[in-house]
């Protein structure tokens, strides 16, 4: 399939199921995320009738739990992010001149996990949909008080979309930071790009922790370990693993809005943005410090004092950083020449909105108001400002702002400024009253209280008059990509490199990769300098290098649907104790499936020959010399560190409150745990000496090596098992406590991971035998498989003293 | 004031209201000065002479000076929030030595107290101007013991007692309401708090024993 | 980096494996062999990652990628632990 080179017409569903372009992935996030935007407004227009008035009984409460706590999931994770991203892939490669993101189908990959997330997410609908808050709170969702099946189903989707969000983050990574147009510097790069690279870097380092906890939860749900019902874990432990992801989150939301906010004011403002440097720099600090303010969200969970204090700092001082931001943006404004088009409307609004969220975010950062605020309508008010005011009004404004870019045809203008009058006048009616309303609890069904009676009324008003105009916007959009007047490639007077190529843009688009120099100037080679804002036009042909890149391929749809079937088989498995003989076998059949899909899978993936975009000359400082794969690899490790250093914190957390942890050789028997560690050691020696001989291109010592350390593995696992047994003999089983939840989960993750790399070494040989992997160019592939698998060393190293030796 | 709690509460959250409001008024006010004054009047407004164009990385502009400056002004004023919190975090978390504690349990749905003879309610009835300690745990799931007027709450966790305190300033009825999601039943997790005239509450206290719960406390149902 | 590297570095790995299994019998105070015991663990885990990773010949910013992740999970686990302390007295 990659030896085609056309994407097939936009009619052809071919072109839709198998395209890897950048900007095919881009419009197909665009189109899901809107789905599940009008699919999680309907669920908040169900919560406001319910809350219209005092005793109402238009939904019963376990609905009205599934609507809320669906809602929030949905807005938060399979909305805003994907929309976001949306506009990242469609812009970011346009942006820093390269022609696709790194890893193409991975790209693919990461949009077809985050689809079938998604349909695992609905389709728990079926069973329920989740109901214990979009935050999960433990033990609410353990299975002794959210026993049915629908929360699985979505944990499932959870994990699935994780998985997508995290390839996602390192193929972006990788892309902005290595492959910038040549002589394009980090300091030059449009602000809409920078916040992407910040927003992927928070999501690499977020998400893990919540993987680790939903990982812990589905074995809490499947297997009956005790993470969260027990008392050394239990809610706080949840709480810490949650809000650590949480509040990165709340910035992963936003900067990409911001982001496009930095690009969008100085095209209508005529003028450059006032203290760029600044404002970058206080992006940094933003995603820095958001790894240190997580504890804000558990003021009143009663834990230590000093904690909450020094919570209470760093939450305060996280303002700051943005009290710059919005300063600078305001002062863009001063003499320029304000066009007020409806992206800028929805610009300018939306800093307002969020000038409005910031200020109540202090309130809530302080540790004494959350005694009386928390778990009240304040909070709601003040997220919704945040994160609607301040992330999806000017993501619309971003919308408004690239349609003609993507579509190459403009927008009705009037009716966007009625979408954006009608969804200020439906957002404050909506959101204020909510503020006023802080004392009423979130989350209840219905009150009695007629003091909030009028606020309610106003709020479900407004939220009516917020999701209609939205309608405006989807009618907008729809009339005019068959209607509107075509657009030409730069409507705006934009400045960033993506209105230098028409609209839509071609396949490739660039034809002549374009070069910054020392002074800023960017030019065409061969094409001369940009004519004082002119265009450059394109023709389909490849003047430069003569590659032509590939643009399908059909695996990455496939892998994630093995993915999706594996999830549901594991879950059917779960269910067997209790299933019938024909629901057993199917559910077996669905298992079986998922592995000989993701095996196909895996196989067609790697033996497919994918050209993709490679530029010697691309700017990539300071990863100039570090090559893509490898530069990806290290990215994700960066993951796992993350997602196993939460691992071993949990094991820690709940260590510390067990007081009757099992003295050393009682329950673990350190030889197990010796010999294991010895073996894996040897594996890592065997894993570099393949990687010497494919310098020495001796086929016979990769093959060697590989198999040896294929063996090692094996040997591990089989010991592993062997350990399983005996402690289940010995009736330490899944559900026999605390101490056992710790053991199997960690090193069952760990052993996953083990299994994941004999996988990687049957295709590495496979490769070898043809005589692949050779050489200085071909030993890049086991040095990379290197690098996962002594990463899998290192946790074991650490994973011995932890349960064998102390 | 109602409540210790509330009078704690009530003049810091003022403080963050009207600073609240000042900054937001302030600038949200300049910011739509500058975009009328600012705006683009067709040809009577010149095209700016650093208009960033297609194929030229704009310049760079902005002092430092405009980035200490608001800088400062923040740090004055969260400085001030700062300090306003600090100056009451401790009393809240330190109880001074309290003449009543009472366990509270939180259940799904309900609120159970226990006494120090062991007498148990539903409803939590505590005498005006003494110190009230409440020790609160949960026999279920997370939920948030919250008194609405008195401006304070606390999670109710399975396997930890957390702490509060407050000293009712006036007799009445008060609102009990579960703050955390817990759950079918979370909106209905209500009870009453009544403060009593001191010598009331000694006179309904003595009286009441284990045995004699006005309101026997239910398990664990669902509706 | 050669064989002889890698084969050094696989004999430390191995040697203080054994020494890890030697301290554990010794009659160490539980906090002197906890410090020690992961300590070397740490040792363990920088070599592999310097030397059969290859990090030290990677570029600095390689390192500070993973180093961040490192960091924030420290970050999680000591303010996590510090938030029940009191409750533990650990």
């Amino acid at each position: 399939m990659s030896e085609e080179h056309h994407i097939p017409p936009s009619y052809s569903i071919k072109r839709w199921l198998f395209s890897t372009n950048h900007k095919d992935i881009g419009s197909l996030y665009i189109v899901t995320s809107l789905y599940f935007l009008f699919v999680g407004g309907a669920l908040a227009l169900l919560v406001r009738v319910q809350l219209t008035v005092p005793n109402n009984n238009f939904i019963a409460s376990s609905a009205f739990n599934q609507a809320f706590t669906t809602h929030g999931l949905i807005m938060v994770l399979w909305f805003l992010s994907p929309f976001a991203f949306g506009f990242a892939n469609w812009i970011v490669p346009l942006q820093i001149g390269a022609r696709d993101l790194a890893f193409p189908r991975i790209n693919a990959l990461s949009y077809w996990l985050y689809l079938f997330s998604g349909i695992l997410l609905l389709m728990s609908s079926a069973a329920g949909l989740p109901d214990g808050g979009w935050t999960l709170y433990a033990p609410l969702t353990t299975l002794r008080f959210t026993p049915n099946l629908g929360l699985s189903l979505a944990a499932g989707g959870l994990i699935l979309f994780i998985v997508s969000i995290t390839v996602s983050s390192v193929n972006f990574i990788t892309t902005i930071l290595k492959m910038r147009a040549p002589g394009m510097k980090l300091m030059q790069m449009p602000m809409f790009t920078w916040t992407i690279l910040l927003t992927v870097f928070m999501m690499l380092y977020a998400f893990p922790s919540l993987l680790a906890g939903t990982i812990m939860l589905m074995g809490d749900r499947t297997l009956g370990t005790m993470y969260f019902g027990s008392p050394q874990g239990g809610s706080l432990l949840w709480d810490h693993l949650f809000w650590f992801f949480g509040h990165p989150e709340v910035y992963v939301v936003l900067f990409p809005a911001m982001g496009a906010i930095g690009d969008i004011i100085p095209t209508f403002t005529r003028r450059p943005l006032y203290g760029r440097k600044y404002i970058i720099m206080s992006f940094i600090i933003v995603a820095l410090l958001s790894f240190g303010v997580w504890g804000h969200h558990m003021f009143v969970t009663g834990y230590d004092p000093l904690v909450a204090k020094i919570f209470t700092v760093t939450t305060i001082a996280i303002s700051l950083p943005f009290d710059i931001i919005v300063i600078a943006m305001i002062e863009s404004l001063v003499k320029g020449k304000v066009r007020l088009k409806t992206p800028m409307l929805f610009v300018l609004g939306s800093i307002a909105l969020f000038i409005v969220g910031g200020i109540t975010g202090v309130f809530l950062g302080s540790v004494a108001l959350d005694y009386a605020l928390r778990g009240t309508y304040f909070v709601v008010a003040h997220f919704h400002y945040v994160m609607v005011g301040g992330g999806v009004v000017a993501l619309f404004g971003a919308f408004y702002y690239w349609y003609p870019k993507i579509t190459g045809k403009m927008y009705d203008e009037g009716l966007g400024k009625a979408h954006f009058v009608l969804s200020v006048i439906g957002f404050t009616l909506l959101y204020f009253p909510m503020f006023m309303n802080y004392e009423m609890p979130r989350r209840v069904v219905t009150f009695t209280e007629t003091q909030w009676a009028f606020t309610n009324y106003l709020s479900t008003i407004g939220g009516f008059v917020f999701g209609l105009a939205q309608i405006l916007m989807l009618y907008n959009f729809y009339e005019s990509s068959k209607t509107g007047a075509p657009a030409g490639s730069n409507p705006w007077n934009g400045f960033t490199l993506e209105w230098a190529v028409p609209s839509p843009p071609p396949q490739n688009d660039f034809d002549v990769t374009p070069r910054f120099s020392e002074d800023g100037t960017i030019s065409l080679p061969g094409l001369g300098a940009f004519a004082n804002g002119g265009t450059h036009t394109m023709s389909t042909a490849h003047a430069e290098h003569g590659i032509m890149e590939s643009h399908l391929s059909q695996w990455p749809v496939a892998l994630a649907g093995a993915a999706f079937t594996l999830i549901l088989g594991i879950l059917g498995v779960t269910l067997l104790p209790t299933a019938s003989f024909i629901e057993g076998m199917l559910y077996l059949w669905i298992l079986l499936t998922g592995f000989i899909l993701g095996g196909l899978g895996l196989y067609g993936f790697a033996k497919e020959k994918f050209v993709s975009f490679e530029d010697e000359e691309a700017e990539g400082w300071p990863f100039k010399h570090v090559a893509r794969v490898r530069m990806g690899v290290w990215v994700f490790l960066a993951s796992e560190v993350i997602l196993f250093g939460t691992f071993i914190g949990a094991y820690i957390f709940i260590r510390a409150g067990t007081l009757d942890w099992p003295a050393i050789n009682t329950v673990f028997q350190i030889q197990h745990g010796a010999i294991n560690t010895f073996i894996l050691l040897t594996s890592s020696f065997t894993a570099v000496m393949a990687l010497v001989y494919s310098k020495r291109e001796s086929k016979a010592g990769v093959i060697g090596s590989l198999l040896l350390t294929i063996f090692l593995g094996l040997w591990f696992l089989y010991n592993k098992a062997t350990e399983w047994q005996e402690l289940f003999h010995e009736g330490h089983t899944f559900d026999s406590g605390v101490v056992m939840s710790t053991y199997y989960i960690t090193t069952g993750a760990h052993g996953a991971h083990v299994i994941g790399g004999l996988a990687a070494m049957t295709i590495l040989i496979g490769g070898a035998l043809k005589g692949r992997h050779m050489g200085e160019h071909g030993s890049e592939n086991i040095h990379n498989f290197g690098l996962y698998w002594h990463i899998v060393d290192i946790i074991w190293i650490f994973l011995f003293p932890l349960f064998y030796l102390i | 004031m109602v409540s210790s709690t509330s009078e704690i509460f009530q003049p810091l959250f003022d403080l963050f209201v009207w600073l609240g409001i000042l900054v937001g008024v302030v600038v949200i006010a300049i910011f739509l000065i500058v975009i009328f004054k600012y705006r683009d009047r067709g040809s009577k407004t010149p095209e700016p002479e650093d208009t960033p164009i297609l194929g030229k990385v704009p310049e760079e502009r902005g002092h430092p000076r405009s980035v200490v400056i608001s800088l400062a002004l923040s740090i004055v004023i969260l400085t001030f929030l700062l300090n306003g919190t600090f100056a009451v975090i401790d009393t809240l978390n330190t109880p001074p030595s309290g003449t009543l504690n009472v366990q509270v349990n939180g259940f799904q749905w309900g609120w159970k107290f226990v006494y120090p003879n062991n007498y148990e309610d539903t409803v939590l009835r505590v005498p005006k101007d003494e110190t009230v300690i409440l020790k609160i745990v949960s026999n279920d799931v997370a939920h948030s013991f919250g008194v609405l007027e008195y401006k304070t709450k606390m999670d109710a966790l399975p396997g930890r007692t957390n702490t509060i305190w407050f000293i009712p300033k006036d007799t009445g009825e008060y609102n009990i309401v579960c703050f955390e999601f817990c759950g079918v039943g979370h909106a209905y997790m209500k009870t009453k708090l009544i403060v009593m005239d001191p010598a009331e509450f000694q006179d309904w206290y003595s009286k009441v024993k284990p045995a004699e719960a006005e309101h026997p406390v239910q398990g664990a149902s669902r509706p | 980096m050669g064989v002889v590297t890698y084969s050094a570095i696989f004999a430390i790995l191995i040697g203080s494996t054994v020494f890890e299994l030697i301290l554990i019998g010794q009659p160490l105070s539980q906090q002197v062999l906890i410090t020690s015991i992961i300590g070397l663990a740490g040792v363990k885990a920088v070599l592999v990652a310097l030397f059969f990773q290859h990090l030290k010949d990677e570029p600095k910013a390689i390192s500070s990628i993973v180093l961040f992740g490192f960091t924030a999970v420290i970050l999680l686990i000591t303010l996590s632990l510090l938030s029940i302390a009191a409750l533990h007295g650990v």
